[in-house]
């Protein structure tokens, strides 16, 4: 192993002879291994090259290494107890693994195979991306997915961030092979990666086999982000997506947020908390304690390198999704101006430190904290400071915080619903018109 | 039906040990069972920060009467509502004020409350869920709000979801009247109907600590929790309960089949077959056969129907683990242009294949290696562990079944595979839902 052997609370981390980081969470109390190969280029780098581009070639390295057919690949990992996935973000790629640890070297052996030298055959890719393809179809029998689609494509325009990770069936239609591989060289060098273990595994046992199994990977520099900011939009718009036959709505109202590393992000995620963000929070009281209007309903704040979404969901019935989304945007209105309570901030705010246990309390979930840091290029280890970030964070510091980056004017309102919709929701946007699409027109 | 009595005997410190079962190397669950009847299960690991504790209730859907399909699961909403002892939204504020997260499920033969809390808390949450256990007050508001609750979680999960459709369809096609035949979540009609009564009347009947298990899995002693259970529980008494009822799903004869339009643009497959009960040591056989013919991307029914002829979009198998008789389920979503009749051929044709050709033993291996991973993954974290103990003990009656699972996976043989597609899939009846574009 080269450079410094750094030991953190519950981690270490050293680099491999060619000079790939990688980090270790040992745990020995069950005998698995998790290991994440991840490199720093995801979809944000898809809109010269197709939505689903990058998603399409991860999965196609997926197939096996080179020499070896899908079918035996995955027949070796089935022997030994392994799991191996694909992730695909717009910051990141990951090939993700778990297996029975007295077997992780033999994983290992193939997996960093794959990801050096993997086959892309040509035949694998045709067949990969019509299953693609017919994925990305299916997708039409899911609202929740397809409003989300719909959502992020008003939000954020042309914007990278609004293309969806896994494509649509005409873009992965124009994605070809030689471009599927130039995704897949461009991205791989030592200084563009991370790998992570935690488990049944040591430090110096992980180094041997990276510095096995990984070596031939080329020496390059980490790549910089492909995308600027995004705009957003001005106004207040409502999107109607027309799906027949719907009794039920799916309601999105969100807006721009803000970068992962902004340092309001904590002071946000407080006062997200008590908005949204529990059984407790304002909006599930709201919603579904008081009215019964929806099974579920949360709030979430996106973070990534530029500034992701802020979104409020529920799934109302038609005849109370009008009443809804005026009930949510009111709600979003008087939290934006009035911040928490102070009963609520401090609720929220201890369960944010309080639950923190949750977060951190297998190897696996600390590893990936760990894997988030390095995609953010933070201190590996920066996770451990969470609970000083939170406890610092006023009542008056979220409400600003609140104030300066969720916009109070330039909102999205998606409803996947009912055609019949359309009229009534005209009182919601600004300027009355409602844009509507056919919902097959985000597949 | 039952009634509440005193407890037999003076409830206090006494336990009876009911053994301790190696779930896996180095994690242990130690049992017990109060005078009033509450069986416990403890396993302790001070490794981790947190502490999961759940309640299991030996009721389900499978206990409900025709008429009144879903009360099971109202009643797991309402018990999150108040008590005597504590207001509306007490409970949820209470438990995440402790920074601990909870929720609960209902499902054929169970219904079970988890709260997932720091370990500090444990204490807290045992009386929380004590003064629910025995205590719970209603009134017509709360029943109204979480009627309508209820109802949108039915919209969201059956009646604008084509799977969730599907399904429904599937379950009645195969039970008829048994009760695993109609749906955990209940026909509308039935949730709009349920009146305060109706739902005290099922409270009374089914919860008490002898028709309960409870688990707690994390840091804690083994010693302060039994002192725990004692004070909080130790008090409340036994009910007398009728034995559960045990009615057999009547076979299933020749092909039951229905096509049902609904608002997808491709067609799809479900299939159901009866299999053993989640007990019987021939479940294994189920799961290796489901490993075998759906495990990841190299089983032998997905790789034919997704890879192979490009049929399928996915496919995929389901062993229910049911305390009676329960259902293989199968289901396959066609991709464009392909009929869900096709997609039935194209199974039969691999069912065929599995009876008449050699299965080798890697292959069966590889299914089983599969199972072994899946099994310890689910013992990761102090929820899987309770989780896992919870489901055998109160739905099962099996707690040893944690650990002898996966040995009687391992005896599987090629032989038992294609006896029980043989016997059970080709040589008996089976369901068949074929969904078709409205």
């Amino acid at each position: 192993m080269n450079g410094t052997c750094v030991q953190g609370q519950g981690f270490e981390t050293a680099s491999t002879d060619n000079g790939i980081r990688f980090v270790v969470a040992p745990d020995a109390s069950v005998p698995l291994v998790h290991v994440r190969l991840v490199v720093f280029s995801g979809s944000a780098a898809d809109s010269d090259r197709g939505a689903g581009c990058s998603y399409l070639t991860w999965r196609w390295v997926r197939c096996g290494p080179e020499g070896v057919d899908e079918e035996r690949a995955n027949a070796y990992f089935d022997r030994l107890g392994a799991r191996v996935s694909v992730n695909v973000s717009s910051s990141y790629a990951s090939v993700n693994a778990v297996v029975l640890s007295r077997n992780l070297e033999g994983l290992m052996s193939v997996l960093g195979t794959m990801v050096e030298r993997p086959a892309l055959r040509d035949v694998d890719f045709e067949k990969l991306r019509r299953e693609m393809v017919a994925q990305v179809r299916a997708l039409a029998d899911d609202d929740r997915a397809l409003g989300t689609r719909a959502f992020r494509r008003a939000l954020f325009g042309d914007h990278a961030y609004g293309d969806p990770v896994a494509g649509t069936a005409a873009s992965l239609s124009g994605v070809t092979p030689d471009e599927a591989r130039t995704c897949h060289s461009r991205a791989l060098f030592t200084g563009n990666m991370i790998v992570g273990l935690a488990g049944d595994v040591t430090l110096g046992a992980a180094g041997t086999l990276l510095n096995r199994y990984l070596g031939r990977v080329p020496e390059g520099p980490r790549q910089p982000y492909p995308v600027g900011e995004p705009k957003g939009r001005t106004g207040r718009g409502v999107t109607l997506v027309d799906k027949p036959e719907r009794s039920q709505s799916q309601v999105f109202v969100g807006t721009l947020g803000m970068r992962a590393r902004d340092p309001d992000y904590h002071p946000v995620l407080v006062a997200n908390t008590g908005f949204g963000g529990t059984f407790t929070s304002i909006l599930m009281q709201e919603v579904r304690e008081k009215r019964g209007w929806s099974y579920g309903t949360s709030s979430g704040l996106g973070s990534d390198e530029r500034r992701d979404a802020w979104l409020m969901w529920s799934a109302p019935s038609t005849a109370d999704t009008v009443d809804c989304v005026t009930l949510m945007l009111n709600l979003y209105d008087r939290w934006r101006a009035r911040g928490l309570s102070e009963d609520q901030h401090a609720f929220a705010r201890a369960y944010l430190l309080k639950s923190r246990p949750f977060d951190v309390d297998t190897c696996a979930k600390r590893l990936d904290l760990l894997m988030d840091e390095a995609v953010r290029r933070e201190p590996l280890g920066a996770y451990l400071e969470f609970e000083q970030r939170i406890e610092s964070v006023t009542r008056t510091r979220a409400q600003k915080a609140v104030a300066k980056h969720l916009s109070p004017t330039d909102l999205c309102v998606v409803v996947l619903g009912d055609g019949a919709l359309r009229s009534p929701l005209e009182g919601i946007a600004t300027g009355g018109a409602v844009e509507r699409f056919s919902f097959d027109t985000f597949v | 039906m039952g009634r509440r009595t005193s407890g037999r005997g003076k409830p206090g410190a006494s336990s009876q040990a009911l053994g301790t079962v190696h779930m896996i190397p180095g994690i242990q669950a130690h049992g017990y069972r109060l005078r009033n009847g509450l069986e416990v299960w403890l396993l302790p690991d001070a490794s981790v920060p947190v502490v999961s504790y759940q309640t299991w209730f030996r009721v389900g859907s499978a206990d409900e009467m025709r008429g009144k399909t879903g009360l099971a699961h109202l009643l797991e909403h309402l018990m999150f509502k108040s008590t005597e002892n504590r207001s509306q939204g007490e409970f949820d504020r209470t438990v995440e004020s402790c920074g601990g997260e909870t929720n609960a499920a209902t499902w054929t033969d169970f219904t079970f409350y988890h709260d997932e809390i720091p370990y500090t808390e444990l204490d807290t949450v045992m009386a929380l869920e004590a003064d629910r256990m025995s205590h719970l007050r209603l009134d017509e508001a709360q029943v109204a709000s979480e009627k309508d609750v209820v109802a949108n979680e039915r919209r969201l999960t059956v009646d604008n979801d084509v799977d969730g459709a599907a399904r429904e369809a599937l379950y009645a096609l195969a039970f008829g009247a048994h009760p695993y035949g109609w749906p955990t979540i209940g026909s509308m009609e039935d949730i709009e109907g349920f009146t305060v009564k109706d739902c005290e009347d099922f409270y009374v009947r089914n919860y008490s600590p002898n028709n309960a298990v409870v688990v707690i899995a994390g840091r804690f002693s083994v010693g302060e929790a039994l002192r725990g259970l004692d004070v909080h529980y130790g008090d409340k008494p036994a009910v007398v309960h009728g034995a559960r009822a045990k009615r057999g799903a009547k076979p299933i004869s020749g092909s039951r089949a229905e096509r049902i339009k609904l608002p997808t643009h491709t067609e799809r497959l479900l299939l159901g077959y009866h299999c053993h009960p989640g007990a019987h040591r021939m479940h294994a056989t189920w799961l290796v056969l489901n490993e075998l013919w759906f495990g990841g991307r190299s089983g032998r029914m997905f790789r034919h129907l997704v890879r192979e002829t490009e049929a399928a979009v996915d496919a995929d198998g389901f062993v229910t683990p049911f305390r009676q008789t329960g259902l293989f389920e199968i289901c396959a979503d066609a991709r464009e242009g392909v009929s869900a009749s096709r997609l039935l051929a194209l199974m039969d044709e691999q069912m065929e294949a599995t009876v008449n050709e050699d299965l080798d033993g890697e292959t069966l291996e590889r299914a089983k290696h599969r199972l072994e991973l899946s099994h310890t993954v689910g013992f990761e974290t102090a929820h899987g562990r309770a989780e896992e103990m919870g489901f055998m003990a109160a739905a099962l009656d099996s707690p040893h079944l944690t650990s002898e699972r996966m040995a009687q996976v391992r005896a599987v043989t090629a032989r038992d595979v294609r006896k029980l597609v043989w016997d059970r899939l080709l040589a008996r009846g089976r369901a068949v839902v074929m969904v078709t574009p409205s």
